[in-house]
């Protein structure tokens, strides 16, 4: 076997293995998920952080899709170059169906998450859908239901992204897998398979855990200081725009047009030769390359947009700042202004004594109520997640031998 | 064939179905007492109000652009009538950071890809209070249409 066909083997194993993982993992979160602009954020932060097995399903589904864009565009790429697209052209075609659903899977997945990224990745994206010539704007209309963000929009994309598409690819894979019957069998049976595959799924699982699926804060509409990007496989394109701003249907209309058209087209291009078609693959992965790179040069000086714990980290301490300041003091001895004019019982956030005598419990219960006659209550103005990460800030503040 | 006529119906849903044609809402949102805004200087505002799409009733947050001098106010949305991103206040009068159009305080283009003019809110004043006619247009097209 040719190195050539040793990459379509595995390339094309690994698309499958990722492709099942990501059905399965989006099957167990859409158990707890809820597509509704209210909802959506809170399920997802439940899964992320409260829920037993959330954390990994979210990371499973984050990852095996970046890795099924990765897989599956290698794989294409080896059976173009190999001449397998004009011998199997209908293979061929299947493929590449099969490979726009799911970036149109990727799409649509994008936005339920409901957080900053999700929120703001996706409005631009419309945006660049709004400029495709004739039909994008009543497409994009049509997938938010409406010419803003509205109540149907999360429904829509949650139906596309788990139903519509994913049955379709369910539907291509069925397909393709009538012409290739003898083969799956082929590898099922082979016990040495089986096992280096479960191995490698479980190593993948453990890998995966300690990792986390990017969330951030809740989306924002009027957060004037943030920086939507692309996920990394669209940041080329995203790049590409920046230089056709003065005609955006270039970058929305013309080339994906152009690349779709080839795509489609490659069985019954004149048959170069091996050389030549590798030529063709190598150009364009240096197109992509110095693409992202630029995209990732002109953002160095962009401030990082904070996940959802260093957001809430740094809300904690404005929040300590705006609101307990005045009493509790800047060094959280309890010696503010506040305090000290009206000689108010304010306790000592550096005390040991503080720490023995109280619980996260009592502390939420206090800053959720108020406490006494000077402590008063922020249970309307601060929400559960601000209290708790209010409460981590002090204990990391002041808390003495404070240990993560 | 089949599978078009079989979809047809929920494809015809999802094309009618639509927010923001026929809302009923009263547009008109209290913006402050128009004595409290300074003279000549451009002040970022919040409007927070609530708006009811089909079902449901949300909270909506918007950020404007409001100067106030001798004669009249000018409140523009802070959206960017390209791309929708929100636009920033800078010294020769506002700029977007998503594809670097900049705008002169008229709200005139004076460079970058924006297709019209900064998109100028309605306004009015009732007992000293300022009422700003708050109202989103479809971003990328030359002609301001409303869509929400």
């Amino acid at each position: 076997m040719g190195p050539l066909r040793w990459i379509i083997t595995v390339s094309a194993v690994t698309s499958l293995v990722f492709l099942g993982l990501v059905i399965l993992s989006g099957w167990g979160m859409a158990g707890s998920y809820v597509p509704s602009l209210t909802d959506a954020f809170p399920s997802t932060l439940y899964m992320e952080k409260y829920s037993s097995g959330g954390h990994l399903l979210r990371s499973i589904h984050y990852y095996s899709s970046s890795g099924l864009v990765f897989s599956g565009f290698v794989f294409l790429c080896c059976f173009y170059i190999s001449g397998f697209a004009a011998k199997y052209h209908k293979s061929w075609i299947l493929g590449v169906v099969l490979y726009l659903l799911i970036i149109g899977s990727a799409f649509t997945g994008y936005v339920l998450p409901m957080d900053q990224n999700a929120y703001w990745g996706t409005k631009v994206r419309l945006g660049i859908m709004d400029t495709v010539p004739l039909v994008g704007t009543a497409i994009a209309d049509f997938l938010r239901g409406g010419a803003t963000f509205n109540s149907s929009t999360l429904p829509r994309f949650f139906t596309l992204h788990g139903s519509v598409f994913a049955t379709a690819i369910c539907l291509c894979l069925f397909i393709l897998s009538q012409s290739r019957k003898s083969v799956f069998i082929q590898y099922l049976s082979d016990q040495r398979f089986n096992v280096t595959l479960l191995v490698s799924i479980i190593l993948f699982f453990v890998l995966i855990n300690s990792f986390s699926a990017r969330l951030e804060l809740p989306a924002d509409p009027a957060d004037i200081d943030y920086n939507p990007r692309p996920e990394w496989y669209f940041l080329w394109l995203f790049q590409f725009g920046k230089y056709v701003e003065w005609a955006p249907w270039i970058q929305s209309g013309v080339l994906p047009l152009l690349g779709v058209g080839f795509l489609f087209a490659v069985p019954w291009l004149r048959n170069h030769g091996q050389k030549r078609r590798s030529a063709i693959v190598v150009s364009w992965c240096l197109v992509w390359l110095v693409l992202t790179g630029l995209a990732i040069i002109d953002d160095q000086d962009l401030h990082q947009n904070p996940n959802y714990s260093e957001g809430m980290a740094f809300g904690a301490e404005k929040n300590f700042n705006r609101l307990c300041i005045d009493c509790h003091g800047p060094g959280g001895l309890g010696d503010g202004p506040e305090a000290q004019a009206f000689d108010l019982q304010t306790p000592n956030f550096t005390a040991r004594e503080f720490w023995n005598n109280t619980d996260e419990q009592q502390m939420i219960i206090a800053i959720k109520d108020g406490k006494g006659n000077d402590m008063p209550d922020f249970g309307e103005s601060l929400t559960y997640e601000q209290i708790l990460a209010l409460i981590y800030h002090i204990e990391k503040s002041f808390k003495p031998n404070y240990q993560e | 064939m089949i599978v078009s006529f079989i979809s047809a119906p929920a494809i015809y849903f999802w094309r009618t179905d639509r927010s923001g044609v026929n809302e009923i809402d009263d547009r008109w949102i209290d913006a402050g007492r128009v004595e409290d805004l300074p003279i000549d200087q451009w002040r970022k505002e919040m409007l927070l109000f609530q708006r009811q799409d089909r079902w449901a009733s949300f909270e909506r947050k918007e950020l404007i652009y409001i100067n106030r001098n001798d004669q009249d106010i000018t409140v523009f949305s802070a959206i960017c009538p390209h791309a929708a991103c929100l636009i920033r206040k800078n010294d020769e009068g506002f700029g977007c950071p998503c594809h670097k159009s900049n705008f002169a305080n008229d709200g005139l283009v004076l460079s970058g890809p924006s297709p019209r003019s900064l998109d100028r809110l309605d306004t009015k004043v009732q007992d000293g209070r300022l009422y700003v006619k708050y109202e989103k247009f479809r971003s990328g097209t030359n002609a301001k249409e409303v869509i929400g």
